[in-house]
């Protein structure tokens, strides 16, 4: 059973806190919590090592889809 | 010289992300490159690579943006004209199956089949459709208890050029008149198969003398038109499926290679006998994990046949292969009431046959109009305000989000609203599941693996590998 | 092999174009009828006078489009009658020089629109002419409006244009968008996914990036476009990552043709050091096709002899060459499936027919 405590400040860190909800989301097998300014990942099947890189995922993820919004509706429209 | 690089990521194994780009074409890669594409890091080679690869489009590039959108573009369903009926002559049936959906009617009741006016307005409609092709389904209860009915629709759509008609039925019965159009060429026969023979009495014949009277006239119409001709489907109970083998060799037996692995869904009958049919997610998902690597092994071991999962093999071709499927259930956007309508044997006209379902089972009124004053209706509109993925906040993160697609009903018909977040919604679990098994299999490099992936996709050859790797 | 060009003798005048009709009843004003001959000889009559052909008999002759050239005393079929094949060669001036080229091309220019315009308006139902060259778009404006023009006149006819697509423009765009080139597809090559690669086979520096900005403009105007990748020698192991860039950016392509070699032009002289014996060995050419094919690319090979392919992939192999310039080796005697096979060019060196296995 893997754990791993990330320093990731959610309450200033919008970036961080919505990459958090969107973990819980896509994983159901995670277990997702903020304690204080750090964000609690367990998962009964995944080490720590694993559940590091998965944060480093999620924060991507979001990072990626916050970049290309304004590019993807200006596709969409020239689409439509 | 920007780089856009319209990439959604997940997780794979612990030290490897699967990248999806917006058209569907994608890479596997490891914390260190997903920590360069993070922190805007991207090395000459990874340009070079997202570029060529269209994983990424550069603004001084003149094909970049324009082959982007074209990838974008063959992710989307392009709805044609109505071209595609699931017609419902009758809702009385001659078998009473336990987990029937459609709360059939006994064979003697009356006013369960089309009435003269209502043929009279599906052929005014088939006479009226604009486009060179046309793909009819008779569904029912059970249609050949009114082969009549079937014979005046095909006969009224030999016009086109393209035709395609496909008759569900049990099989009970094969009488000279129901036979006559099963030889026509373009006739399809799908059929019910739940298992060995215990599993289908148990399911759906109830006694020995009609469970042997189908599995006769299964034979029958396979050795008179080919197994291609044909395709069956079990229906399995999630509680207690069958094991992997007995179920193929079940199919097997017949020459049938495609069994399409459907659990129950609680509508009409199936919701009384089947309680726990609910939530059925973890083991029903081993379960079809575990029958499909079944399936791979079988396979390798014997090459003289292609055994498949049908809904997989679609979920494969959603992956490589846009546009070679038109699978309505999965698409994305998913119009409703456009290209394809169901008309009930009363002339309502529903979206989908799920939403007919539903609807007969009392829970909600799906109905879009009718066969005599159309349905360009208001219903119709409010079904169709949400059939995308595109919008869902969701749906915009997800690296599946260009393979998936919006079954609106299905959501309906198991929380009765639409509006849930996606990983609620077991339509959103199952196919999370059902990609993340395709993507396992993808960078499996197994050869018995790749053989059933290039069986699957329909591939001439075998290729080396399915999918890249970029350090 | 089947003979495009006659001898002719007509009245001293213009080229022109004239249809040749065996039968009286079925002549209109564009038309030569038949009066009289035998063997290979054969008097017609019609609008251009008396002219007399020699080179192939009245059966074969008759629905023939030519180009009467009473100069230089010859006749050309510029649209045989009953053949799926027939081309018309716009220019012979062309601004690469692509180390296969079978059309070896001239400085000069010999500007037939006018005649092959009117040609077109005489071709059979639903025909559809190839355009080739040299290469065509160097009179990018006169094709074009050749091609609108037959379209208004003719909308049921389709042309397939062999392009360089190095001279396609933004300007171009909503001009391409009308309704007469939906009949057009355009036929493009593309020799490698490395631009120096390409560049060298064509003979032009740049002509891989200046290809990529024609494919955009072609795209955005909906255009039908079939790609075209010769085998030979210097692309052969490249062609994977060929299929990799057409996967993955040129989705758009209605097919992707993958040739085999004619023995014809500058491939003659170069055999040796360009063709590729497919037949022993196939990998590159069916790991590119694996490829493509995984990411629904309807690719396909033209000119590989059914036989020479492995079983797999014979499906793909069309029976691409052209009836006039077909020919099948004395080994294929007793093959089944000579109806479905490419065959041979016409030109194809004796000692290569061998390796054929009747299937």
């Amino acid at each position: 059973m893997g754990c791993v405590r990330i320093l990731a400040d959610g309450a200033n860190d919008p970036l961080a806190a919505d990459a958090a909800y969107w973990l819980a989301q896509f994983y159901s097998d995670l277990d997702v919590s903020w304690v204080g300014r750090k964000l609690v990942l367990r998962a009964d099947a995944r080490s720590e090592s694993e559940l590091g890189v998965l944060w480093r995922t999620a924060l991507a993820n979001e990072r990626l889809h916050h970049a290309g919004r304004s590019y993807r509706s200006a596709a969409l429209a020239a689409l439509a | 010289m920007t780089l856009f690089t319209p990439l959604r990521t997940r997780l794979m194994s612990p030290d490897r992300a699967l990248f999806v780009n917006d058209g569907g074409g994608f890479f596997r890669a490891g914390p260190d490159f997903l920590d360069r594409l993070s922190s805007n890091a991207l090395s000459g080679s990874d340009r070079r690579f997202l570029i060529e690869r269209g994983h990424g489009v550069d603004d001084t590039d003149p094909l970049g943006e324009t082959a982007f959108l074209y990838n974008v573009a063959e992710r989307l369903t392009l709805s044609g004209p109505l071209d595609y009926l699931i017609l419902v002559p009758t809702l009385r049936c001659n078998l009473s199956c336990s987990y029937c959906q459609v709360s059939r009617a006994a064979l003697d009741q009356k006013g369960y089949d089309w009435s003269d006016a209502t043929l009279e307005a599906v052929l005014g409609m088939i006479d009226g459709l604009p486009g060179p092709r046309i793909k009819i389904e008779f569904q029912g209860g059970e249609p050949t208890l009114r082969p009549d009915l079937i014979r005046a629709v095909i006969d009224r759509a030999k016009r086109f050029q393209e035709r395609q008609f496909v008759i569900c039925t049990n099989l009970q019965q094969l009488e000279p008149e129901l036979l006559a159009l099963l030889d026509e060429p373009e006739m399809f026969i799908s059929t019910s198969l739940d298992g060995d023979f215990d599993t289908h009495r148990r399911n759906r014949t109830e006694d020995a003398d009609t469970t042997r009277a189908f599995r006769r006239n299964l034979a029958t119409v396979v050795e008179r038109y080919g197994p291609h001709k044909v395709s069956a489907l079990p229906t399995i109970d999630p509680e207690r499926p069958p094991q992997p083998d007995a179920l193929i060799d079940a199919y097997l037996e017949f020459g049938l290679e495609s069994i399409f692995l459907r659990p129950i869904n609680y509508q009409g009958f199936a919701r009384k006998r089947h309680a726990s049919s609910r939530e059925q997610d973890l083991a029903w998902r081993a379960y079809h994990e575990a029958f499909v690597r079944r399936l791979i092994e079988r396979n390798w071991n014997d090459r003289s046949v292609v055994l498949e999962e049908s809904y997989f093999s679609i979920c494969l071709r959603r992956i490589f292969q846009p546009g070679a499927d038109r699978h309505v259930d999965l698409r994305n956007p998913n119009p409703l009431g456009h290209d394809y309508v169901v008309i009930d044997h009363d002339g309502q006209v529903y979206p989908t046959d799920e939403a007919r379902m539903l609807s007969r089972s009392g829970v909600i009124d799906l109905a879009i109009g009718d066969v005599h004053t159309g349905w360009d209706t208001p219903a119709r509109a409010t079904l169709n305000a949400h059939a995308s993925n595109l919008r869902d906040p969701a749906c915009q993160r997800c690296a599946y989000q260009p393979y998936c697609g919006r079954d609106v009903i299905d959501d309906i018909a198991r929380y009765g609203r639409i509006d849930l977040p996606r990983h609620e919604t077991e339509f959103c679990r199952r196919h999370l599941s059902l990609f993340d098994l395709a993507f396992r299999l993808i960078y499996d490099e197994d050869e018995c693996t790749r053989y059933s992936l290039a069986r699957w996709l329909r591939l001439e050859g075998m290729p080396v590998s399915f999918g890249e790797h970029w350090a | 092999m089947i003979p495009l060009n006659l001898s002719a003798l007509a009245e001293p005048q213009p080229a022109f174009v004239t249809r040749l009709r065996r039968v009286r009843s079925e002549t209109g004003k564009s038309d030569s009828v038949w009066i009289e001959g035998q063997g290979d000889s054969h008097l017609f009559a019609g609008r251009g006078g008396l002219v007399a052909l020699e080179g192939a008999d009245v059966v074969a002759l008759d629905g023939d489009v030519i180009l009467v050239d009473p100069e230089r005393g010859r006749a050309e079929r510029l649209l045989r009658a009953g053949s799926a094949h027939n081309t018309l060669l716009v220019t012979e001036r062309c601004d690469q020089l692509c180390v296969m080229c079978s059309q070896p091309p001239k400085k000069t220019h010999d500007d037939r629109f006018a005649l092959l315009e009117q040609a077109c308006l005489l071709a059979e139902p639903e025909a559809m002419i190839g355009i080739t060259g040299g290469e065509p778009t160097l009179y990018k404006h006169e094709l074009l409006g050749m091609i609108e023009r037959v379209h208004d006149a003719r909308p049921d006819l389709g042309f397939h244009v062999l392009t360089n697509a190095q001279h396609f423009e933004e300007a171009d765009v909503a001009r391409l968008r009308k309704l007469a080139f939906r009949q057009v597809t355009w036929g493009i090559p593309l020799y490698a996914a490395e631009p120096e690669l390409h560049d060298r086979i064509v003979g032009k520096p740049g002509a891989f990036a200046r290809l990529m900005e024609s494919f955009a403009c072609l795209v955005r105007a909906g255009q039908r476009i079939e790609l075209r990748t010769v085998l030979i020698q210097d692309n052969a192991a490249a062609l994977p990552e060929l299929a990799r860039l057409v996967s993955a950016r040129l989705r758009f392509v209605s097919a992707w043709s993958i040739m085999q070699l004619e023995h014809i032009g500058f491939a003659r002289g170069r055999w040796r050091s360009l063709y590729v014996a497919h037949g022993e060995d196939f990998g590159p050419v069916g790991q590119a096709i694996d490829i493509a094919r995984l990411h629904g690319i309807h690719a396909r090979l033209f000119n590989f002899p059914l036989c020479s392919v492995p079983e797999p992939y014979r499906i793909l192999a069309a029976p691409s060459i052209s009836d006039w310039k077909r020919k099948y080796a004395p080994g294929c005697e007793g093959c089944r499936a000579q109806d479905h096979c490419c065959g041979f060019f016409e030109w194809h060196p004796d000692d290569a027919l061998g390796g054929v296995t009747p299937l």
